[in-house]
């Protein structure tokens, strides 16, 4: 491998007061328009909880991540080339909207343009992708600070594996703040599951990237990602993630998520 | 661990490789279909080139430039930022990273910031954006038929607002939609009509300017201020309106408050979060604590919620809601018996005596069954000769057993002979703290007041003592363990048999059956805490906020809080101490911005009003009050609010001079000053004989009286409709004559007021112009009659600072400000132009009345000898302006040359200097250096003067008149002090005294502030901030009258409360107070739980609750947090839509459902308004409510004291806190279907 130099973010998660920061600078650097609505290449997560998009740390369901076969070697999770190459069509182990949320925005303009009428203007939610009214129901956050307690919690596939140990009760009450962005994988199985060839790591510094020409939308990586960081731009349709802020990192700038935190 | 190596041979692993040989195959043939280089392994493909695709985020990247800004935003944060623009547009934000260096061994302050900041720059161009003035339909059309018809803007305005049918027309419109573009000229010729025409008619004491919190934004909040001190309007506090004020800091401390910066947390060696949830409310200050636990300190938190300060925690001790003074008495009694009475600690004893009032003597007065403590033995009481002898304390030498009366308290601080010795020099005199002298010395019971369990007797406990001079004393030391129930042997009473005792208040036992902490973690926590101070010679600290300051009595909460931090010798220590963050923000450059707020440098006095009984007032809210005043008594007391409603004690604290009262008569003051003239009599003999002849009365004695309402309210920098307005629904229904979903029913006769004048009808819509300034449509603008359009804090120049940190930063314009929009600067100056134009015609010059409390840091805090209360309506004295009753002035007014002045500085500022906390500074040069900067104002009413035309002209002004950031003026304040302390103090401020900090400086990079008089600690040679440094290291007194710092308080209505001494005082019981159902009921109706309203994780108050990028991260709607247990009461699942309905509204919101809330307790954080996602309740039928529309405010009769001592007026010193918390509401589960 011709990687020379690998950049990496260490989070300290003892320290991290779960405040978003990190999530609201990186989305509006990179993330607020259209398509991209529900992205967020930066997101926090209160654990025990469900994380972004729901339940994506549950590899028997969602598939990501690589395999460690009987003779050691690695192999995708979602299947090897002639699986890909046969579901490239068709592959239903993927995140749909609901996972990750439908995104919404609000009728603002009716607080200053409603005629005189009998109730107090309100601004009512309306769907980022359908453009209609919408309940709001899930969003990337949606369990922050334990918020649906132990009815959401219990989904958390980690929380599974250990709840002797964590409870769901008050004063036994515990959660951390994770926060998270793409890995920049040594062995991006993101980047091995690309039919397009699209996905790459740069040798002076290890960041793992789209190449937004060569992309087709085929989403392979989404699936093939066991952290669930790479998102689908419904609007262009290609595929894009973390960048590791390159443009700011190849001058000697930190991340703008590391710049932030507070 | 064996690592994997595919490199090894077969025998210890696979040879490299892929899948199987076809694929080997297929990518060794693809070394021959691409030009790119495989790797020996296969494993990986290097390409050269082929990033051009990359340019797409580097494109998102470049911009153009990037301003340093900030958010003038009630939160403390003080953040500088970054706005990036790119082809002239706000791109994003992102932190400043400049901040000074704290030094070594320390961490950073930068990069100061959180989510809520990051959001803002979503609002420049978003759809709630106020982009036009816009003016409700219904009056403009109104407005512009009386204009043609009529001719004049004054005669239009009064045409509508006089005729009670098209009055009431447009008043009901407000808040229901129908507002209409109209021009800047057009909007601000309504505004300055509206104005114009009320101080003709009512007087300007009727126009009152609500513009909170300063320091988030010194110009844009001064600017308004300038144009009602100028006109005579009445500026609403903020600071005990927002029940962030804690009273207890004036009782205690003589000071507004005064509290560490966030580096000095780093400093403490043991820390207790107490009702502040640092991560949420201090965001970029939270790392300090995190990192400080590195350092080895200890992190307490006390919560009743798992909040989210507790992941940091060590312990967590989950306190019942306002319960919190019960265990911070009992780690009180701890401490005394083990660090005070068992044994003596050195560094606590030396510090207790020179530091506090615990030696000073008390007379006993007798009872009919025994003794209560009375006042303060004064040297007057001592039969001494001289000046101010009532303000003198006395101590007993220990040494001696004579009395003495020790420097520093009151009586020297004014007057020629305490000159110099205002000072807290002890010279041989050993204050003795105790008069036990053993199991067979001399002692009385004393009665203590109780509130623990309604209707429990009074505590009876011995206190040692004395006769001096002819009086019984005793110590305030020997009451405060009579209080805290730390028995010595041989004293008479009823004690407690041990830590153990749950029935004796004051142990750890006792606090376990209110607040559910175990007693021993009690004890534990309590010991570790004074241990620690011990060790660490004062290091331990309490970082307290809104959750332990909101109640009813949170006065009493702190000052339990406060009798641990001060035994234990922790304030004025660096990392100890009280750190009581909630609202405050400090104006550091203090001088500069009162100056330019009041309009001080043209006239003065200015009206400052307190907001809570302003509105008590005047939404009516006195008029479901259906508890006597006496309901705060303890039964120890002399029975002083006895048949009185709180609306009657406030017209008694009016009328006494004791907190200031606007609209003050029920006559228009220009007309009372032409009256007096005509009558040839001066103000001060005019308006006393007509008041006791009663041909005049106090306008709060009649609240309701049509002359009596104010008629035009500005609201700018702030949201009170959907913020800020405790008792929301009644604001809509007698304020603004809206549609409300009030509830409750007027006290029936029998219980109103007794003084204050009843009128059967409650009037509807006092209000006759509700004006806004805002960038973003809130229910304030939704509710106004004119809204303009304002520059955002990317759009202008203005100053910010805070306590939270040491430095003063700038706003810059990123860009202009666009549409129509314009900064609150030029809005003002624009409606000063309006205005002062109409008044030609309308006004003149005319001479005003303007009565003043008696007022802090003057003489007049020596207007009540002792405390002891006397009533010039009652006959007990005679009315005498300045002392039994409001100061009187009489101030001329040139309305004509309004925005003359409001453009320049005025020629007082030379004659009269600039006075702040009994400082005055001489600005001469100053004034010159000001006129060479900015230039000078050439012909009208302010020829020759210094301009202050622009925003960045005013921030040169603030910061050259302010000790913070002019070292001229800081050292010649510390000598000003000096001659009347007579310790050395300009030492600390000598280091910068040529520095003086510009607009320019600050513009580069924030910068510290210097060590000045302004403030009560030094941050000489780069030290971090820590409250009353100074007092403790050079000897300067408190504002207090002992000088010192009080645990006992003797005025009269404290005795009349059982609060004399810190003690537990619960949550109200609303259920007595108001037939709400008791906590816990579980009815038809729904579960009825404690509604708390603390501050909210994804907003500022109101704002950025309506930002779309906090929305998505949080549930998108109001929310109120629930414990499982009382969902599961009434059949709610998390995100269910509910309501929240009691007496005073209904709210709607959906329901999260958490294990970290306490069973009988909801949360909906603060501030919620009602645009965004709020269904119709099914209650009312109405839009469903704010987080406000089910609280009111309720007036504690204490907060009201006023000249005595620490307990005079300031503006935002003191004064009843529009307190929220102690509420309760029935929550149940309502239909899913909403409607719009």
């Amino acid at each position: 491998m011709k990687l020379m130099a690998q950049m990496a973010m260490v989070m300290n998660l003892d320290k991290c007061i779960g405040c978003h920061t990190c999530s609201v600078t990186c989305k509006q650097t990179w993330t607020n328009r259209a398509g991209m609505e529900y992205v967020w290449f930066n997101n926090v997560e209160t654990r025990p909880g469900q994380g972004y998009p729901r339940t994506y740390e549950d590899q028997d369901k969602w598939k990501g991540g690589w395999v460690r076969k009987p003779n050691g070697r690695l192999s995708l999770r979602s299947g090897g080339r002639l699986k890909n190459l046969t579901t490239i069509f068709a592959n239903p182990t993927m995140p749909g909207i609901d996972d990750y949320y439908e995104p919404w925005t609000y009728d603002y303009q009716t607080l200053t343009n409603a005629p005189l009428q009998e109730h107090t203007p309100v601004a009512r939610p309306k769907s980022l992708i359908s453009g209609r009214d919408m309940a709001i129901r899930w969003s990337a956050n949606w369990d922050d600070n334990l918020a649906g307690g132990p009815e959401l919690a219990q989904n958390d596939p980690v929380l599974r594996k250990v709840s002797d140990k964590v409870k769901l009760e008050f004063e036994q009450s515990f959660m951390f703040y994770l926060p998270r962005i793409c890995e920049h994988c040594l062995n991006p199985s993101c980047a091995a599951a690309c039919p397009a060839g699209a996905i790459y790591k740069r040798s002076e510094d290890g960041i793992v990237l789209v190449d937004q020409d060569t992309c087709r939308g085929w989403r392979k990586c989404v699936t093939a990602c066991p952290y669930k960081k790479i998102y689908f731009n419904h609007r262009t349709g290609k595929a894009e993630k973390c960048t590791f802020c390159y443009p700011r990192i190849e001058v000697g700038m930190p991340t703008v998520c590391a710049e932030t935190c507070v | 661990m064996t690592r994997y190596d595919p490199r090894e041979n077969s025998e210890t692993g696979p040879a490299p490789g892929m899948d199987g040989p076809v694929s080997e195959v297929l990518l060794r043939t693809r070394r021959f279909l691409r030009p790119q280089e495989v790797s020996e392994d296969l494993r990986t493909v290097h390409r050269v080139g082929g990033r051009e695709a990359d340019v797409f985020y580097r494109d998102r990247w470049s911009h153009d430039k990037v301003v340093r800004s900030t958010h003038g935003v009630n939160c403390t944060g003080s953040c500088s930022w970054k706005v990036y623009v790119k082809d002239g547009i706000i791109t994003w934000e992102g932190q400043q990273t400049d901040y000074p260096s704290v030094g070594p061994d320390s961490p950073e302050y930068e990069p100061r910031g959180c989510p809520r900041g990051a959001a803002f720059s979503w609002y420049t161009y978003s759809p709630t954006r106020v982009r036009y003035p816009y003016v409700r339909g219904v009056l403009l059309e109104m407005y512009r038929e009386a204009r043609e018809r009529l001719g004049d803007p004054v005669r239009a305005w009064a045409d509508i607002v006089e005729d009670p049918e098209r009055a009431a027309r447009y008043k009901r419109a407000r808040g229901k939609g129908g507002l209409v573009r109209a021009s800047w000229e057009e909007a601000l010729e309504i505004a300055a009509a509206a104005h114009v025409h009320t101080i003709a008619e009512h007087g300007p004491d009727r126009v009152a300017g609500f513009s909170p919190i300063p320091a988030m934004s010194m110009v844009s909040q001064a600017i308004g201020s300038r144009f009602y001190g100028l006109i005579g309007g009445s500026m609403l506090s903020f600071y005990d309106f927002y029940a962030d004020l804690p009273v207890a800091s004036p009782q205690v401390f003589g000071d507004q408050t005064d509290v560490p910066e966030s580096g000095d947390w780093w400093n403490a060696g043991y820390l207790i979060m107490w009702g502040s949830n640092v991560p949420v409310t201090r965001t970029p200050d939270a790392h300090w604590m995190a990192e400080a636990r590195y350092r080895g300190q200890k992190v307490v938190v006390v919560s009743p919620d798992y909040a989210d300060n507790t992941k940091f925690a060590d312990e967590w001790l989950a306190a019942r809601p306002g319960s919190d003074g019960a265990l911070a008495m009992a780690m009180g009694h701890v401490v005394l018996r083990e660090f005070f009475v068992e044994r003596t600690t050195p560094y606590f004893d030396d510090y207790v005596r020179r530091y506090t009032d615990l030696p000073f003597l008390v007379r006993l007065e007798e009872t009919d069954d025994g003794h209560r403590a009375g006042k303060f033995l004064t040297a007057h009481d001592l039969g001494e000769e001289g000046e101010n002898t009532a303000f003198k304390t006395v101590v007993l030498d220990e040494t001696t057993g004579e009395p003495v009366v020790p420097n520093g308290s009151l009586g020297f601080r004014y007057g020629e002979e305490g000159e110099g010795e205002w000072n807290l020099e002890l010279g041989d005199t050993t204050p003795g703290l105790t008069l036990y002298e053993g199991p067979d010395g001399e002692a009385v019971e004393v009665h203590l007041a109780r509130f623990d369990t309604e209707d429990a007797p009074p505590s009876r406990r011995g206190v040692p003592v004395r006769r001096v001079g002819g009086h019984l004393v005793t110590t305030v030391y020997d009451l405060l363990l009579a209080q805290y129930g730390v028995g010595r042997e041989g004293l008479p009473g009823s004690w407690p048999t041990g830590y153990d005792d749950p029935d004796e208040p004051g142990t750890p036992a006792w606090q376990e059956t209110f607040t559910g902490v175990p007693a021993a973690r009690a004890e534990r926590i309590g010991r570790e805490f004074a241990a620690n101070a011990d060790e660490s010679k004062g290091r331990s600290m309490i970082i307290m906020g809104a959750g332990t300051n909101h109640w009813f009595h949170s006065d009493t909460i702190y000052r339990t809080f406060l009798t641990l931090t001060t035994l234990t010798g922790c304030q004025g220590v660096n990392g100890g101490g009280w750190a009581h963050y909630v609202g405050q923000e400090k104006t550091r450059p203090l001088t500069g911005y009162n100056q330019m707020a009041s309009a001080g440098d043209w006239s003065r006095p200015p009206r400052q009003m307190v907001q809570t009984a302003f509105w008590y007032l005047h939404s009516d809210q006195y008029r479901y009050d259906r508890f006597s005043a006496d309901q705060v008594s303890s039964g120890l007391g002399k029975g002083l609010f006895k048949g009185m409603s709180t609306a009657d004690v406030i017209a008694q604290s009016a009328r006494m001079g004791w907190m200031p009262s606007y609209p003050t008569f029920d006559r228009n003051p220009l007309d009372l000053a032409e009256d007096a003239r005509e009558a040839g009599l001066p103000i001060t003999e005019y308006v006393p004989r007509e008041l006791k002849e009663e041909r005049l009365r106090f306008a709060c004695e009649d609240p309701d009286g049509p002359k009596n309402a104010p008629r035009v309210l500005t609201v700018w920098r702030a949201n009170l409709l959907g913020s800020s307005a405790k008792g929301n629904e009644y604001f809509l229904k007698h304020l603004l004559g809206t549609d409300s979903s009030l509830r409750a029913e007027e006290a029936p006769p029998g219980q109103r007021p007794r003084d204050v004048v009843w009128r059967e009808e409650a009037p509807q819509g006092k209000l006759d112009l509700l004006l806004s300034l805002d960038f973003r449509m809130t229910s304030t603008t939704v509710f106004s009659d004119v809204v303009l359009p304002a520059a955002t804090w990317y759009e202008k120049h203005d100053l910010n600072s805070t306590d939270m940190h040491p430095f003063v930063h700038p706003f810059n314009p990123a860009i202009s400000p666009p549409w129509q929009a314009r900064t609150d600067f030029d809005a003002f100056h624009g409606l000063a132009h309006a205005f002062s134009e109409l008044a030609v015609d309308h006004l003149g010059t005319r001479r005003d009345v303007v009565a003043v409390p008696l007022t802090h840091d003057t003489p007049d805090a020596m207007a009540t000898p002792n405390g002891t209360v006397r009533d010039w309506k009652t006959g007990e004295c005679e009315p005498v302006p300045g002392v039994t009753m409001p100061r009187l002035v009489e101030v001329e007014r040139d309305y004509t040359a309004i925005a003359a002045k409001l453009g320049a500085l005025g020629p007082l500022a030379d004659e009269l200097g600039v006075t702040t906390k009994g400082i005055t500074y001489n600005v001469d040069k100053e004034i010159d250096h000001l006129g060479r900067v900015n230039g000078t104002v050439r012909g009208g009413p302010a020829d020759g003067r210094p301009a202050l035309e622009r925003d960045s002209q005013m921030c040169e002004a603030i910061l050259a008149f302010s000790g913070t950031t002019n070292g001229r003026l800081a050292t010649q304040g510390f000598h000003t002090l000096e001659k009347r302390v007579g310790t050395e103090l300009a030492d600390l401020s000598a280091e910068s005294e040529g520095k003086q900090i510009t607009f320019a400086d600050v513009r580069v990079a924030p910068v510290s502030v210097l060590t000045s008089p302004e403030w009560s600690g030094s941050e000489s040679g780069g030290r971090r901030y820590s409250p009353f440094t100074i007092n403790v290291e050079r000897k300067k007194p408190w504002h207090t009258l002992t000088g010192r710092q009080h645990f006992f308080l003797d005025h009269d209505w404290m005795t009349e409360a059982g609060e004399n001494l810190p003690v537990f005082r619960p949550p109200l019981n609303m259920h007595r107070l108001f037939e709400e159902p008791e906590v816990g009921d579980n009815g038809e109706l729904g579960v009825t739980v404690r509604y708390l309203t603390p501050h909210n994780k994804w907003s500022i108050h109101s704002e950025y609750q309506d930002n779309l990028l906090m929305l998505s991260l949080s549930r998108g709607g109001p929310a109120i947090w629930m414990s499982g247990a009382d969902a599961d009461r009434i059949g709610v699942r998390d995100n269910e839509w509910i309501e929240a309905v009691n007496r005073n509204g209904v709210v709607v919101a959906r329901a999260i459902v958490s294990h970290r809330m306490p069973e009988g307790t909801v949360y909906m954080h603060h501030a919620q308004d009602r645009l965004i996602d709020v269904p119709r309740a099914e209650t009312s039928g109405k839009r469903g409510g704010i987080h406000n529309s089910i609280t009111r405010l309720l007036v504690k009769p204490t907060h009201l004291i006023g000249g005595y001592a620490q307990f005079s007026y300031a503006f935002n010193y003191i004064g009843p806190t529009g307190n929220q918390r102690d509420e309760v509401t029935v929550i149940r589960r309502r239909s899913q279907e909403v409607e719009y």
